[in-house]
């Protein structure tokens, strides 16, 4: 295989050129920058060079220019710098005020050479030596590791670092070191940390990992790493917990700690100064332009060697925001849902969580609506409807199923629809008990008889309907799923016309002056209509078509489609959002839509179910 | 002082271009093996000896500048590769790829070169380093910053994907 890749290297070369002599536009660049540098070296090598003699200086231009107040925020030498050597590694200096017109600088270097790759933080006082330059006399270096730190040429480090000169530059507001290093300004402050927040990768298996770093004080944050399928703890979830302190646009955990969720040690065939040598210096860096986090991870995946080794091989991880794809600042409240016999209820504030069994006992359905103020809960099942109290009792109201069927809100009254007969077989349809039959009944919610509120009428179809039965006569349209609006005044139903269209319409409570709100083929087409919901200011409704979650205003206005793939749709109660359930290849799961963007937040396996702000059991 | 600063610039301009001629091409080449993109490499290449040169005078073993600039294009090219977020389409790719069964031809070396870029960038990094660059474990592992036995496991697991799929192939 090396012999075939050196071939293939070979051939390959033939593909790129680059210019043979130093291209001219290259050459103007390093002209360029040269030019700037040029300056700056002479007045390093003065400082330097003239050595001893930069004290005395610096105390006669203090007393030829202005006095530099000490504390003075003006002073363009304080703030927070950066910058990037060439080996990449990252460094950040802070420079404080420190009285008198001394100035404190804290240098630390992510990676110093001087200290075999070791972080380093150098220190050190000194004074301006014009507005411009600021003269640091004897910077003390140190190996953040402990060790010595060593030059590796040249003159001891000591004397390479006296009178380490930093000249600012007003125009591009940098700061340049005798060293020809470009310091900008790293800008921020605590506030403005680019890490904090709550991160998501995605990990080997396709399922999400969080992260949540948070500042702990000054300089200082605290990660949090939740790993679903940890192969340090055979599997079962890890926590890796740590702190540390940003280096630029690096973020380092010197230490941090892997526990497993399980109490159990995490396994690194007995050797736990593997680990610890593993995790040593975690560091996350921060891609300001694709606002990423990317991090090594050298025990990512584990496999054992024919010799029975184990070896495990790391992973460049990357992180981005969970608010892109798992916003859940501005969703609240409980989901509950039939699931195994029980009522459960989900807590939206921790997607991915599962839900809680509140009521452990067989209860006789599906949860429906919740009472105003979450006390009661409609559930409807084979058996009927019956109202739940958090205490397991159960009220039956009606003996009707929970399709097409609403209590309303003051809980006296129960509407529901009544189809019975034969439909599309209409000329032979023999007695007229078979004879097409809809309509929405009234019944009160303590028992009695059931009132007709709304008989279906029958309408000719406007469109060809080819050799269906419908071609031959008027069509019976059948009613579905009435439900009352939240102030009881209302009742809003659909009228099915099947394949030919649909309408939704509203009624008031008893029975009178119908009007469409929506409808014919244009807009609800000739699908399946499903799932209708008043939102709780009773302005709005939302629906699903074949799967499409549609919304409009009850006055007709605003008819839009906000989420494909959706049944069961549930209002949130400030109305912002709808929850709803989504099937793909069998597996459903919870997701909920923000009405004013669209975007969609999946809550993983679980479904939709009627939405509380306060859940009181 | 004075004279000496009048005379390094001009050495310095001339070693220059010694030193571009010298390591242009190769350089060249390895930026477009890491990247798989002829403009993107070209661009890379000036970017890493503009680098390399600003630093030119602090570099603690001029005679090293090779290694300096390998340092230099494997870490831009790390960048550019994370900032195209080539990793995540690279995995699409290769799933896709894979779904597809692709046929695997290693007769040239055109097949060759494209199963090359499916690989992970370290690996992908570690094998153009050590067959192409013929660096040494320990020149590789100074120029991709981690250690030597990172960058041996690296090209085992390299090689050991790309001998399975020839092996699939042969089968």
């Amino acid at each position: 295989m090396e012999r075939e890749l050196r071939r293939m290297f070979e051939i390959k070369e033939a593909e790129m050129t680059v210019p043979p002599t130093l291209p001219h536009e290259l050459r103007n660049r390093i002209g360029r920058q040269r030019m700037v540098m040029g300056g700056l070296v002479a007045a390093a090598a003065m400082a330097l060079v003239i050595g001893g003699f930069a004290g005395a200086r610096s105390l006669s231009s203090d007393d030829a220019l202005p006095p530099v107040s000490a504390d003075s925020k003006d002073s363009p030498f304080v703030d927070t710098w950066a910058t990037t050597d060439v080996d990449g590694s990252f460094q950040t200096m802070v420079v404080r005020a420190s009285g008198e017109g001394a100035y404190e600088i804290v240098v630390r270097d992510d990676s110093a050479s001087v200290c075999s790759g070791a972080p380093s933080t150098m220190t050190g006082t000194g004074r301006l030596d014009s507005a411009k330059e600021l003269v640091i006399a004897s910077p003390v270096l140190t190996c953040d590791d402990g060790s010595d730190p060593e030059a590796l040429s040249g003159p001891p480090l000591e004397e390479q670092l006296r009178d380490l000169t930093f000249v600012h530059d007003p125009e591009s507001d940098t700061l340049t070191d005798n060293f020809d290093l470009v310091w900008e300004r790293a800008g921020g402050g605590p506030t403005v940390s680019p890490f904090v927040d709550t991160w998501t990768t995605t990990d080997v298996d396709g399922r999400t990992r969080t992260m949540v770093i948070r500042a702990s004080g000054e300089d200082a944050y605290e990660i949090t790493v939740q790993n679903h399928l940890a192969l340090l703890c055979s599997g079962v979830p890890s926590t890796l917990t740590g702190t540390g302190q940003p280096l630029g646009s690096k973020l380092v955990i010197p230490s941090p700690e892997i526990t497993c969720d399980d109490g159990s040690k995490p396994n690194v065939e007995d050797d736990p100064l593997f680990l610890e040598e593993a995790l040593r210096s975690l560091t996350f860096e921060h891609d300001p332009e694709s606002d990423i986090l990317t991090n090594y991870s050298p025990l990512e995946r584990r496999r054992v060697a024919k010799d029975g080794q184990v070896i495990y091989d790391g992973l460049t991880l990357v992180w981005s925001r969970a608010e892109t794809e798992n916003r859940i600042g501005d969703v609240s409240g409980w989901i509950t849902y039939g699931h195994k016999g029980g009522i459960w209820a989900r807590d939206l504030t921790s997607p991915g969580d599962p839900g809680e069994r509140v009521l452990p006992d067989p209860v006789p359905g599906s949860p429906i609506a919740w009472s105003r103020d979450g006390s009661e809960l409609l559930v409807g099942g084979d058996g009927g409807l019956f109202i739940v109290n958090s205490d397991a009792t159960a009220t039956q109201v009606t003996d009707f199923g929970p399709d097409d069927a609403d209590l309303s809100p003051d809980g006296a009254t129960v509407v529901n629809v009544v189809t019975r007969g034969c439909w599309w077989e209409l000329d032979q349809c023999g007695t007229d008990s078979e004879k097409p039959w809809s309509a929405i009944y009234m019944t009160d919610a303590k028992g009695g008889s059931p009132r007709v509120l709304l008989a279906a009428g029958s309408r000719q179809y406007p469109q060809d309907c080819g050799t269906h039965p419908c071609a031959r006569g008027p069509f019976r349209i059948a009613l579905e799923g009435p439900k009352w609006s939240p102030d009881g005044s209302q009742i809003a139903y659909f009228e099915g016309m099947n394949d030919w269209g649909n309408s939704l319409r509203v009624m008031n409570s008893d029975g009178t002056d119908s009007r469409v709100v929506v409808e014919n083929a244009e807009t609800l087409g000739g699908g399946h209509v499903e799932g209708l919901q008043w939102s709780a200011d009773g302005n709005r409704l939302a629906f699903t078509i074949d799967d499409g979650l549609y919304v409009v205003g009850v006055d007709g206005s605003g008819f839009r489609l906000v989420a494909n793939d959706a049944t069961r749709p549930y209002w949130s109660p400030d109305g912002s959002h709808i929850a709803y359930t989504r099937s793909e290849e069998g597996a459903e799961t919870l997701e909920i839509v923000r009405l004013d963007d669209l975007q969609v937040q999946n809550f993983g396996a679980g479904g939709s179910g009627p939405w509380t702000a306060e859940l009181q059991w | 002082v004075h004279a000496r600063e009048m005379s390094g610039p001009q050495a310095r301009t001339s070693s220059m271009e010694e030193l571009y001629t010298a390591n242009a091409q190769r350089a060249g080449r390895l930026a477009y093996f890491l990247l798989s993109d002829r403009e993107l490499a070209q661009d890379l290449v000036q970017e890493a000896f503009l680098k390399v040169f600003a630093r030119w005078g602090n570099l603690r073993e001029p005679q090293s500048f090779a290694a300096y600039l390998n340092r230099t294009i494997v870490n831009l090219a790390r960048k550019a590769h994370r900032r195209r977020g080539i990793e995540r389409r690279y995995l699409d790719k290769q799933s896709r790829l894979e779904a597809v069964a692709p046929e695997r031809d290693y007769g040239t070396a055109e097949e060759l070169w494209r199963q090359l870029q499916l690989l992970p960038q370290r690996q992908k990094t570690a094998i153009v380093l050590r067959f192409y660059e013929d660096l040494s474990e320990h020149q590789a592992a100074e120029a991709m910053g981690c250690s030597e036995k990172a960058v041996a496991s690296l090209v085992q697991r390299a090689l050991g994907t790309l001998r399975e799929n020839a092996r699939a192939e042969v089968s």
